[in-house]
This record gives C-alpha cells, sequence and structure tokens, in this order.
C-alpha cells in the first residue's frame, strides 16, 4: 500500500474526520434549531401546568392555568374575535385574490405594474402602514371628513372607537395587507394551466366564463387549499395588525390571542396563563399544519 | 406566461371595448385601494399642521414641507427622549445586517448538507428544522426572554441577532435545500472527483450557482427581520428598539399635540428600507414569497 | 497509469441487492467495457471503483492499492459523466482547471495542462464559454477535457454518450478510441449500448442483475457466447431462437421445434439424443437458398434499413430475423426458403440457458 503521489495511502485522521464533515457542520445548526424551538415549546407546555404568575415555578399544578384561561371573559373575546376576524380576512383574501387574479389573467399591458401595486403591502411593516390606517379610519379626521367635505353630513364612521365594530377595522386593514399576496398566488396557478385545455375548452365552445367556472377553477384546488392555509396561519399570528390598529382596544374589544398572550406575558407578569394560551394558539396551528404538511411531504416531496 | 391566444379567453365583438374599458376600470380602483394608505402617508407628512387642521386626507399639500421629516429623523418623542428616529433605524441596521448575513450563511450551509450528502436521518433532520417555521412565537416568547437574561443578552441588540437568527433558520434552510435539490448529484459527484472536499465544494461549486438564491433568502431574511415588531417589543429595552418599535412610540405618545405629519414621516423613514429593496428586486421578493410563505 | 482488481464485491440498496460477487481483473492500459441492461449494476460498479458509493464486501484495488476507504478524490481517476456534470458557472478553461487548482498545480502548469487538453479536443476557441453556450457535443468534449488534463491512473465513463444525437454518437465514439490509442490510460466504460460496446472494447464484460455473465474480446462474446442472455443482448438485431428436442442420426443431427420442423445442426455438439435444448442463429448468417432441403416460412414484416433489410419469417413456429441485402426484394405472405449454416448454430440448455459446446 504505497502512495503513489503522495495524497493516496491509508486514510489518514483527517480523512476520517471529513467522512463525518457533513453531520458536523448540521449538528450545531440543528442543535440551535432544536433547542430554541422544541426545548422551548416543551418549557412553556411544562409553565404551563404549573402555578407560576410572576416568576416561573416548576411545580406541576395540573390544569389550574387552562381553568382560568377558560374562566377569563378576555380570552372568550379574544378567541371570538379570532373567529370573526379570521372567518371574513379569509374569505375576504380569497374573493379579492382570486378576482384580482383572474382580471390580471386577461393578457394587461400593466399588469406587472399593477401586480407591483396589489403587493407592496407584504413588504411592508403594518407598523408603519397601520400609521396610515389609525389616520383614515380616524373618526372626525379620516374618511369621515372626507365624506362631509364631499357633502355627505351625516356621514358617520367611528368603527376605530367603537367595541362591537373595532374588529372590522382590523378585518379591512388585514385583507389589504394580505390579498395582493393571495392574488399572486392565484395568478401562479392560473398561469400554470396547461393553455393547451384551455384552447380545447374554446374548440369545444366554453364561453369565457364556462372555461374559468368549469375548467380554470377546480384545476386551482391545490392552490385553494394552500391559500387557506397560509391566511389562516397569518390570521392566527396577527400581532402587528392589532397593536398598530387599536392597541386591543377600546378596553380590550380587538384583543385577538396574539394580543392576548402578549399582554398576559409582559404587561400582567401572569407566566402560567400566558403559557396555557401561547400553548392553546400551538394547538390550533397544528391541528391544521400537521396533516397538510403530512399529505405534502407524502404526495411527492416538495 | 407564454401568450393565450387573445381570441379565446377575450370575448370577441363589440362587447370587446366595453369590457376591457370596465377591466381597467376595476382594476385601477383597486390599485387606488391598495394605494391609498402610502398616498395618504406621503401627503400627509408634507404638510403642515395647519393644513392638516383644515383640510382632508385625499387633498394634497398646498405647500410643500420637509419639516416633518427632519422632525421624525432627529427630533420626534419616542417615549420620553426626543432624537428622533435616527438612533432606533441604526439599531435597525445593526440587528438585520448580521441577523440576514448569520443567518443565511448557517441556511445555506445546513440546507448544501442536508441535501448532497445525504446521510442517515438527513430527511428528519430537516423536517424538525421546517416545523419551526409554522410555530406561532408566542409559544417561545417566555423561554427565549429568560434564556436571553441568562445569558446577559436581555434587551440588546446581540440578544435580538441571536433570535432573528435562530427563528429566520427555518426559511433560509428551506430556501438552500430547495435550491440544492435541484442541483444535479453528478455536479457535485464531479466535483469530488475532481478533489474537492465538503466546503471547497459549497464555497466553489454551489455558492457561486445560488447567487439567485441568496438574493431570495437575503431580501426575504432583510424583510423580516426589519419589519419584526413582535421579537423587538419583547426582547429589547429602549435604547435597543428596532425603528418599528420606536414607531409604534412615536405614534403612541400622547403628550403635547398631535402631530401627524411627524408621525406619517416617521413611518415612511421606517418603512424606507423595505419599499426600496421591494421596489428594486420585488422580482426575488416575490420568489421567495411564494418559496418560503407558501410552508409558512 | 494502473491495473484494477475488484474482488468478490457486493453492494445491497435497502433490500436490493445491486451487486453479486463480482470479480474482474482490468489490465494496465486497457479498455473495458461494462455492458448490460438497466439496473445490471454496471453503473453501480463503476460508482464503485470511483468511490461514489460504499463497498458492503469485497475489495477493489488500483494499481497496488487498495481504495476501499479512500475517498474519490484519493483514488487518481477521473470520470465522465452522462449528463457531462460541467459547472455551470465556470468557464471551459476553469472546468478543465479545476482539479489542477484545487491541487494547487502552478499557474503557469495549468495554463499549459489547459492548452494542451483543449488542443487535442479541438476546443481552444471555446475556453471562454460557460457550459450553457455550447452544444451537446462540445459539453462532450469539455467533460473529456476536464478529465484528461489530470493524468489519471483510470479514466471512468458512465455512458457519456447516451445523451448525444445518433450522428454525434458516432463521430464521439472514434473520439474516444483515437484517445485512447494515443494516451493509452486504463479506461472503464460503462453502456447500454452493445454496438458502442463492441466497438470500442478491449474487453466487453457483460452484466445481469448484479453478476458477470461473460467476459473477453468482442468478437470472442459475439462467436461464442456464454448463455442464452449474452447471445441475445450481443448483436443487433437480436439472434432467433428454436426450442426443440435433439435427435441423431448417422450423418446427421437436427432439432425437432414442437411443430414437426426439424432444423439440422452440427453432429459435433455434445448432446444426448432426445434432449430439449434451445439453440440460436443470428439473423445475418440465416440466408436463402433454392434447396428444397431449406426451411420454408411466411414472411411476416419487413423492416428496410438501407443498405440491409430485416425481413420476419415465421420459421418452425418462431418470428425469425434474416438479413438480408436489400437488392432482394420480397413482400409479406410470401414464401421464404432459409437456410440455416449448422456450423454457426449456437445451442443453449433450455432450462438454464447455458452453453453447450
Amino acid at each position: 500500500m504505497s502512495a503513489s503521489d503522495g495524497r493516496g495511502g491509508a486514510p489518514g485522521l483527517g480523512r476520517r474526520l471529513e467522512a463525518w464533515l457533513p453531520q458536523i457542520v448540521v449538528s450545531p445548526i440543528f442543535a440551535l434549531s432544536f433547542f430554541f424551538v422544541y426545548c422551548f415549546i416543551g418549557w412553556t407546555i411544562y409553565i404551563s401546568f404549573t402555578k407560576s404568575r410572576m416568576l416561573p415555578v416548576y411545580e406541576l399544578a395540573g390544569l389550574l392555568q387552562y381553568e382560568r384561561l377558560w374562566a377569563t371573559p378576555r380570552w372568550y373575546v379574544a378567541l371570538e374575535n379570532l373567529f370573526v376576524f379570521g372567518g371574513l380576512f379569509i374569505v375576504g383574501c380569497l374573493v379579492i385574490g382570486l378576482v384580482l387574479a383572474i382580471l390580471l389573467d386577461q393578457r394587461i399591458r400593466a399588469e406587472g405594474v399593477l401586480r407591483t401595486i396589489y403587493l407592496y403591502p407584504m413588504a411592508l411593516s403594518f407598523i408603519v402602514t397601520g400609521t396610515a390606517w389609525k389616520w383614515i379610519l380616524n373618526p372626525g379626521l379620516g374618511i369621515e371628513r372626507v365624506a362631509h367635505g364631499l357633502g355627505f353630513e351625516n356621514f358617520k364612521f367611528d368603527w376605530l372607537i367603537n367595541p362591537d365594530m373595532a374588529i372590522y377595522t382590523i378585518v379591512i386593514a388585514g385583507i389589504w395587507q394580505s390579498s395582493g399576496y393571495v392574488m399572486a398566488l392565484f395568478l401562479a396557478g392560473l398561469r400554470s394551466v396547461d393553455d393547451e385545455i384551455i384552447k380545447a375548452a374554446a374548440i369545444d365552445g366554453a364561453g369565457p366564463l364556462r372555461t374559468y367556472a368549469g375548467i380554470v377553477l377546480p384545476m386551482l384546488g391545490p392552490v385553494f387549499l394552500s391559500a387557506i392555509i397560509i391566511l389562516t396561519h397569518l390570521a392566527v399570528k396577527s400581532f402587528d395588525l392589532v397593536i398598530a390598529l387599536t392597541g386591543g382596544g377600546p378596553g380590550y374589544a380587538t384583543d385577538l390571542p396574539a394580543t392576548f398572550m402578549y399582554a398576559y406575558a409582559f404587561q400582567r407578569s401572569e407566566l402560567g396563563m400566558a403559557a396555557a394560551s401561547a400553548v392553546m394558539m400551538l394547538a390550533t396551528i397544528m391541528a391544521i399544519m400537521v396533516p397538510y404538511l403530512y399529505s405534502e411531504l407524502r404526495g411527492g416531496n416538495r | 406566461m407564454s401568450g393565450r391566444t387573445d381570441d379565446i379567453v377575450r370575448p370577441k365583438g363589440a362587447r370587446q371595448a366595453v369590457l376591457r374599458v370596465l377591466l381597467f376600470v376595476i382594476l385601477g380602483l383597486f390599485a387606488a385601494y391598495y394605494l391609498l394608505p402610502l398616498f395618504v402617508m406621503v401627503s400627509t407628512s408634507l404638510k403642515t399642521l395647519e393644513e392638516i387642521r383644515t383640510g382632508t386626507l385625499v387633498s394634497l399639500p398646498g405647500t410643500v414641507t420637509f419639516e416633518p421629516w427632519a422632525k421624525a429623523w432627529s427630533a420626534a418623542c419616542v417615549g420620553v427622549k426626543c432624537e428622533g428616529l435616527k438612533p432606533y433605524f441604526w439599531n435597525s441596521v445593526l440587528i438585520a445586517v448580521p441577523g440576514v448575513a448569520i443567518s443565511t450563511f448557517l441556511g445555506a450551509l445546513a440546507g448544501y448538507a442536508l441535501t448532497k450528502w445525504r446521510f442517515r436521518g438527513a430527511d428528519v433532520i430537516f423536517g424538525l428544522m421546517l416545523f419551526g417555521a409554522f410555530i406561532p412565537f408566542q409559544v417561545i416568547l417566555l423561554p427565549m426572554a429568560r434564556t436571553l437574561g441568562l445569558l446577559g443578552l436581555a434587551g440588546t441588540i446581540p440578544g435580538l441577532i441571536l433570535v432573528h437568527v435562530v427563528y429566520g433558520l427555518a426559511f433560509t434552510t428551506l430556501f438552500f435545500r430547495n435550491f440544492a435539490v435541484g442541483v444535479s448529484d453528478s455536479i457535485v459527484q464531479a466535483a469530488k472527483i475532481d478533489g474537492a472536499g465538503f466546503f471547497s465544494i459549497f464555497f466553489r461549486i454551489l455558492v457561486p450557482m445560488a447567487v439567485p438564491t441568496f438574493g431570495v433568502t437575503v431580501i426575504w431574511q432583510f424583510t423580516q427581520i426589519w419589519n419584526d415588531f413582535l421579537f423587538g417589543v419583547a426582547f429589547t429595552s429602549s435604547d435597543s428598539n428596532p425603528v418599528t418599535v420606536a414607531l409604534n412610540n412615536v405614534v403612541a405618545t400622547s403628550t403635547g399635540v398631535k402631530e401627524y405629519n411627524v408621525d406619517m414621516a416617521a413611518a415612511i423613514l421606517a418603512g424606507l428600507p423595505t419599499l426600496l429593496v421591494y421596489v428594486i428586486a420585488g422580482r426575488y421578493f416575490v420568489r421567495g414569497l411564494a418559496a418560503g410563505a407558501v410552508k409558512g | 497509469m494502473s491495473a484494477v482488481t475488484i474482488e468478490g464485491v457486493h453492494k445491497h440498496f435497502g433490500g436490493f441487492h445491486a451487486l453479486k460477487g463480482v470479480d474482474l481483473e482490468i489490465r494496465d492500459g486497457e479498455f473495458v467495457v461494462l455492458v448490460g441492461p438497466s439496473g445490471c449494476g454496471k453503473s453501480t460498479l463503476l460508482r464503485l471503483i470511483a468511490g461514489l458509493e460504499e463497498i458492503n464486501e469485497g475489495r477493489i484495488a488500483i494499481g497496488d492499492r487498495i481504495v476501499n476507504d479512500l475517498s474519490p478524490r484519493d483514488r487518481n481517476i477521473a470520470m465522465v459523466f452522462q449528463s457531462y456534470a460541467l459547472y455551470p458557472h465556470m468557464t471551459v478553461a476553469q472546468n478543465i482547471a479545476f482539479n489542477l487548482r484545487l491541487a494547487g498545480r502552478s499557474r503557469a502548469e495549468i495554463a499549459a495542462k489547459v492548452s494542451a487538453a483543449a488542443k487535442m479536443l479541438e476546443l481552444e476557441s471555446l475556453l471562454d464559454r460557460r457550459p450553457a453556450e455550447l452544444s451537446g457535443g462540445q459539453r462532450q468534449r469539455v467533460a473529456m477535457g476536464r478529465a484528461m488534463v489530470r493524468n489519471p491512473d483510470v479514466f471512468l465513463f458512465d455512458e457519456p454518450l447516451s445523451n448525444l444525437d445518433a450522428k454525434l454518437r458516432v463521430q464521439m465514439r472514434s473520439e474516444i478510441k483515437s484517445l485512447h490509442q494515443a494516451v493509452g490510460t486504463t479506461s472503464i466504460y460503462v453502456t447500454h449500448d452493445q454496438i458502442e460496446a463492441m466497438t470500442l472494447a478491449d474487453r466487453v464484460v457483460v452484466l445481469k442483475a448484479g453478476s458477470i455473465q461473460q467476459q473477453g474480446k468482442p468478437l470472442e462474446i459475439y462467436r461464442k457466447p456464454a448463455n442464452r442472455f449474452v447471445a441475445e443482448f450481443i448483436g443487433s438485431p437480436p439472434m432467433n431462437f428454436f426450442t426443440g428436442r435433439f435427435l441423431r442420426e448417422d450423418r446427421r443431427a437436427a432439432i425437432v421445434a414442437s411443430d414437426g420442423t426439424a432444423i439440422g445442426v452440427s453432429r459435433d455438439l455434445a448432446i444426448e439424443e432426445g434432449r430439449i435444448v434451445t439453440i440460436g442463429v443470428r439473423p445475418e448468417h440465416l440466408t436463402l437458398t433454392g434447396d428444397p432441403d431449406g426451411l420454408r416460412g411466411r414472411v411476416k414484416f419487413i423492416d428496410p434499413t438501407g443498405a440491409q433489410t430485416h425481413v420476419t419469417v415465421e420459421l418452425a413456429g418462431e418470428p425469425t430475423v434474416i438479413v438480408l441485402d436489400s437488392a432482394v426484394e420480397c413482400a409479406p405472405g410470401e414464401i421464404l426458403t432459409v437456410k440455416v449454416p449448422r456450423d454457426l448454430v449456437h445451442a443453449f440448455d433450455a432450462d438454464t440457458g447455458l452453453r453447450i459446446g
């Protein structure tokens, strides 16, 4: 076993180490992820089963925090808001997104510009755009005054400070922010429909409406599914939207689980309840994501 | 994108012109809806307070003034301090630049190692890492706050960088894994035979090939980190606040006369970097949305 | 330059036994072609030699070094891939020089070697282009150049011509052959194309289902296939087969097929009377005859290929291909009388497929 050119010979320590390099490189990166995701989730779940308030206590206390959580009216408000907001937000984004995608698919010359305009809200923090929305929706200064200026003296638009209506301002702003993104998803889906199928439909005598309703839309099923999943995910995680627009108010009328958790964790120092509410959020997301991911990963990688 | 034959989807005949006009009207109205907040921000930031009081939000500024911009940048009050957004803007830069660089580099390395050196368990590791992209961050806020405290990083910029790096990894790894899956295995094998090892294949073959993926990832991470509010508000103290948190404080400051023009100027300043990135490299941003956000 | 020794090599992929104990000695400077249908293990064997897969059992040596545990870069081999695997972001010159740069060779040496290789492969005008700007044949040449500059002990080729169109394939085939004659480096070449195997090889190794079926000079294998599989795989159009009972009379011997047709064979075959055997005759060895003793059959199909015409005739109940000069005119339905040359008949065991005699 002679090394013929000085590069060969029996594998030395360096070479043997090299065989393990991929694992050696991935391990710390994975360890970071694992620690900061899984260990942290574990810690939060554990704390949700303790009596922790100001400071973490590691003595288990059963379902105490969950009982307290579900006995808190504010939590019910947050949940109800999530359903109202989530439902309207998802439907609104889907409808507007789909309509815009179909309209943009008609070989529009200005498509590039319009697409850029429809999508820019996704690139900006809502803390930024919320500043404008807050002013637009401001009773007295915003659209109300515009309407007055146009002669509609009795026009009143005070949703932002009306506890019963404030959540709808969040819906309006939420749809404004995310519908362009849904448009982009649908547009990509429409573009991936085989042109030949559409031609075949035309040859079969289907008009444009029939072509869309009967042929193109059914083929967009998977796009609908992923759009709904993404929007649900966005809805459950919504935080900036509420903070920037209403701060959760008036009172706690526009609380969502995300802001509820934050308030209990950092303002009221109710660690246990905050943890319990975070676990509820995680469970909600998992109930939607796990089956979706499972079917995605099983159904032909990526 | 190949052009569809016009007369198939487009109705023929005299109705066509009418429908075409209607189409543009609808698309134009939507464009106005999307642009309205941006318009309101820009026009209001250029007005004097006097004009704001007398006009409406859709009226154009009569006399353009840049004073609100100057004030927002260097004199607006954030809480009790009145130094403008400037220091916080730089905080955001100091957080975003290393945060983007580190998470992109680590994600590139992990995505490459997990696909091109498929060792036992690589898929499981990737699946577990990917999961991190879907969790609601509320579930890690409390332990993160404690861990940063234990590390002595509570309320500091390095602490926030760490947070952004670890929770950005799922996305950056996903982007690079998707890229690396598309690179033919035989290119890596050819490089191995040519004498390249793990790192030389990465730096000399994969990285130069991945320039567009780096574009997508850097833009995605930059947008995420710059726009972040939750981590900033939870883990930084007043001196280390990123610009989004400072902006929220400016807007929420209730002492004295409400200076809407300054608020709007501050908002534009805070949003300018990501808006510029979007306008200049929108193509990459949209690709990132498609690749990353479809999964998260 | 080096010999390559393969001893008792096994490879498993999960539950799939890809190589089942392969032994092969490749002499220094020899051009060996591994050929077989897809899934036969030929590419796996090549990848084991390259070090791209791990050996489960057995040994591979290049020269006098056992390379089982060496990484690909320590084996001093070069490989040409089916997809060429050129680095898309590098120019032709950089692609060719990559190995030399990694090895830390001097600028002057690299430049000299690259230009020598480029000259040999007629790539000089393309050195600054990127792979995307090259045609398939040019890419193939760059892949060859990348392999050549490093002066490897062994060249490995993994179906390097299968992505080229037919015309270019023939041209590149002869280029590879003349390169080997010029350089003389030990070469191992994998292909599923038996014509490529026959034209290029000093020695052909036929594989099937992870085992070597036969190895030898191309014409040896053509003339004396070791079993029915090799007989069918090597040669185009493939050999015709008939199964029947062996009968011997004082002067003559024949196989009697199930429909009663008797096909005359050589008396020298060591087969006991009455045994069922399979015989094979190559299409190019069958001729038309006026002899009334010939076999008569009806023409089913006619496939003109240019110089020759492939005629399928029903003989002894089997569709049988005959290669005829295209000057011969015939039409479907016509009855032809075919002569089977006794001395060119191959006999195989009907069950094991092994050659008899």
